[in-house]
C-alpha cells in the first residue's frame, strides 16, 4: 500500500513568532505545514506545486494577504484560501466573495475554531488526525 | 472647555494663533491675537474657536492613524502570546496525564509485584507516545520564551507611548532633543514600518529650552508627512521608502533634519506649505494645519523650520532650535558640511 502523504498547508505571515504559534496550534491537524514570510515567497512555493491550502496574514510588507489570495484564486483556484487578520472590518463581504475565501479568521485566533476549519478543508487529513 | 493637555498654542490663554483675515498671504506677522477692534471681537473669537477645532481635527487625524498603527503593533504579539498560552495549557494537561502514569509506576515499584510493575511501565510508555512527550518537552520552553519576547515588545510599546506623552511641567524646560525625537520616532515606527526604512543619526546635543510635547508634536507632524509622501510615491507596489533623521549641534543651537525620498513638493507648493489650511492631501486626511502649526511652534521657540524639495525627489525639513543659554558654549561647534 502506497504511503499517504499529508496535504500541504502553507502559512504566510511576516512575523516569525506568529508562524511558530500557528504551527503549534495546528500540530496534529493532519496537514504538512510549510511557512513563508512574504507574499512573494508564498507564490514561489505555490509555483512548485502540491499546496492544498493557504492561510495568510493580511498586513505584510510588499503585497498584502488580500493581494496574495487574489493571485492564488486566479492561478490555483483549487487551493483553499483563508485570510487571518486583526482587522476583519477592512475586508468587506464583496472582497471575501471575490477571493472565494473559505474563512476569514480574526487575530488573535481561536485554536478550536482554527482546527475545526482545517478539519473541513481536508477530509483525509481529518481522518488521520482522529487517530491521535 | 477646549483645553489641550500639552499646552499647545490653542490652550494657552491670550496666545492663540494669529487670526488670519481673508486670503492666506504673508507668513505670521507676529501680531498677538486678541488685539482686534471692538467690532471685530466677536468675529475674532469665533475664528479662534474654529481654528482650535480644526487644530484638534488635524491632530486627531494623525492620532487616529497612529492609534491604528499601535493597535496593530500590539495585536500581533497578543495573537501569539494568546495562542501559546492556549497551547501551554494543553501541554500542561498532557504532562499531567503522563505524571499520573509515573505515580502509578512508583506505586507499583513500592508494591514490588512484577506484573503490576510491567503493566504500569507499559501504560507510562503508551501515554508518553500518545501525547508525544518528547516533543512537548522540547517545545514547552520555546513557547514560553517566544511569549515572553512578545510581552517584552508590548512593554516597549507602552514605554514609548509613555515617553511620548510625558510632558513634565507645563512651562518650558531644558530638554534633550534626541530623546524627544527618538520617542516620537518609536511611536511613528509602528505606523510606518511596513513601507519605510528609518535611519537615525544622532549627535550629542546641547539642551534646548522648550515645551517638549510641542516639539514632539512638530516631530510627529514631520514624520507623518514624510511617511505620507513615501506612500504617495510608492502606490500599489509597496516599494519601500526611506526616512532619515539626523541631529547635530550647530552654531547657537541644534539642527534636526527629517528627510524622505517620497513624492516631493512642487515648487509652486513649496512656498505655501507652511500656510494654514494649505493642503495637497485628500479630504479627511488632514486639513492642512500640521505644518503651519509646526512652523508656529518652532518660531515661538526662537527657531526656524525650512524645507528643501523637488518633485519626485523627496523632501528635507530642517529645524533649528536655539540651545539653552548655559549650553551655548557646547553648541558652538561648526556645523558639518551637508
Amino acid at each position: 500500500m502506497p504511503p499517504t502523504t499529508r496535504p500541504v498547508l502553507l502559512l504566510v505571515d511576516d512575523e516569525a513568532s506568529i508562524l511558530t504559534a500557528l504551527r503549534r496550534t495546528l500540530r496534529g491537524s493532519g496537514f504538512a505545514i510549510e511557512t513563508a514570510s512574504s507574499a512573494d515567497a508564498a507564490l514561489r512555493r505555490l509555483e512548485r506545486g502540491d499546496v492544498a491550502a493557504v492561510l495568510s496574514d493580511q498586513k505584510m510588507p510588499g503585497r498584502s494577504g488580500v493581494e496574495l489570495l487574489r493571485v492564488v484564486a486566479r492561478r490555483w483556484p483549487n487551493v483553499a484560501r483563508v485570510l487571518l487578520t486583526g482587522w476583519p472590518e477592512e475586508v468587506p463581504p464583496a472582497v471575501r466573495a471575490e477571493l472565494g475565501l473559505r474563512a476569514l479568521l480574526p487575530k488573535p485566533w481561536d485554536a478550536d475554531a482554527l482546527r475545526a476549519l482545517l478539519g473541513t478543508l481536508a477530509p483525509a487529513a481529518r481522518a488521520s488526525s482522529a487517530a491521535r | 472647555m477646549h483645553r489641550t493637555l500639552d499646552g499647545s498654542p490653542d490652550g494657552t490663554p491670550g496666545r492663540g494663533l494669529p487670526v488670519r483675515s481673508g486670503a492666506p498671504s504673508a507668513p505670521r506677522s507676529g501680531s498677538p491675537a486678541g488685539e482686534a477692534t471692538r467690532d471685530g471681537d466677536d468675529v475674532e473669537q469665533r475664528l479662534e474657536a474654529l481654528e482650535r477645532q480644526l487644530l484638534q481635527t488635524e491632530k486627531m487625524a494623525s492620532i487616529g492613524q497612529l492609534a491604528a498603527g499601535i493597535a496593530h503593533e500590539i495585536n500581533n504579539p497578543m495573537g501569539f502570546i494568546h495562542a501559546n498560552l492556549v497551547q501551554l495549557a494543553e501541554y500542561a494537561d498532557d504532562l499531567k496525564s503522563v505524571w499520573q502514569r509515573v505515580e502509578a509506576l512508583r506505586d507499583a515499584l513500592d508494591d514490588g509485584e512484577p506484573d503490576e510493575i510491567g503493566e504500569a511501565r507499559r501504560a507510562l510508555d503508551q501515554r508518553c507516545e500518545e501525547v508525544d512527550a518528547a516533543f512537548v518537552l522540547s517545545d514547552l520552553h520555546k513557547a514560553v520564551r517566544e511569549s515572553l519576547e512578545g510581552a517584552e515588545r508590548i512593554r516597549h510599546i507602552v514605554q514609548d507611548l509613555r515617553a511620548f506623552a510625558h510632558h513634565g511641567s507645563e512651562s518650558p524646560e531644558p530638554a534633550d532633543l534626541n530623546a524627544c525625537l527618538d520617542s516620537t520616532a518609536n511611536i511613528c515606527w509602528t505606523l510606518m514600518k511596513h513601507s519605510v526604512a528609518l535611519s537615525r543619526e544622532y549627535r550629542a546635543l546641547p539642551r534646548v529650552v522648550c515645551r517638549p510635547l510641542q516639539i514632539k508634536q512638530v516631530f510627529m507632524n514631520l514624520l507623518v508627512n514624510a511617511y505620507q509622501a513615501i506612500e504617495a510615491r510608492a502606490g500599489d507596489e509597496g516599494a519601500r521608502g526611506e526616512i532619515r533623521l539626523r541631529t547635530a549641534p550647530c552654531p547657537g543651537g541644534v539642527s534636526v533634519v527629517v528627510e524622505d525620498d517620497g513624492i516631493g513638493i512642487a515648487p509652486e507648493h513649496r512656498e505655501r506649505i507652511f500656510e494654514p489650511f494649505f493642503t495637497t492631501k485628500e479630504v479627511g486626511v488632514g486639513v492642512g494645519l500640521g505644518l503651519s502649526t509646526s512652523y508656529e511652534i518652532v518660531r515661538r521657540h526662537g527657531g526656524r523650520l525650512e524645507v528643501t524639495s523637488e518633485p519626485g525627489r523627496g523632501a528635507r525639513f530642517e529645524l533649528f532650535l536655539p540651545a539653552a543659554p548655559e549650553d551655548v558654549e557646547t553648541a558652538s561647534e561648526p556645523r558639518e558640511p551637508a
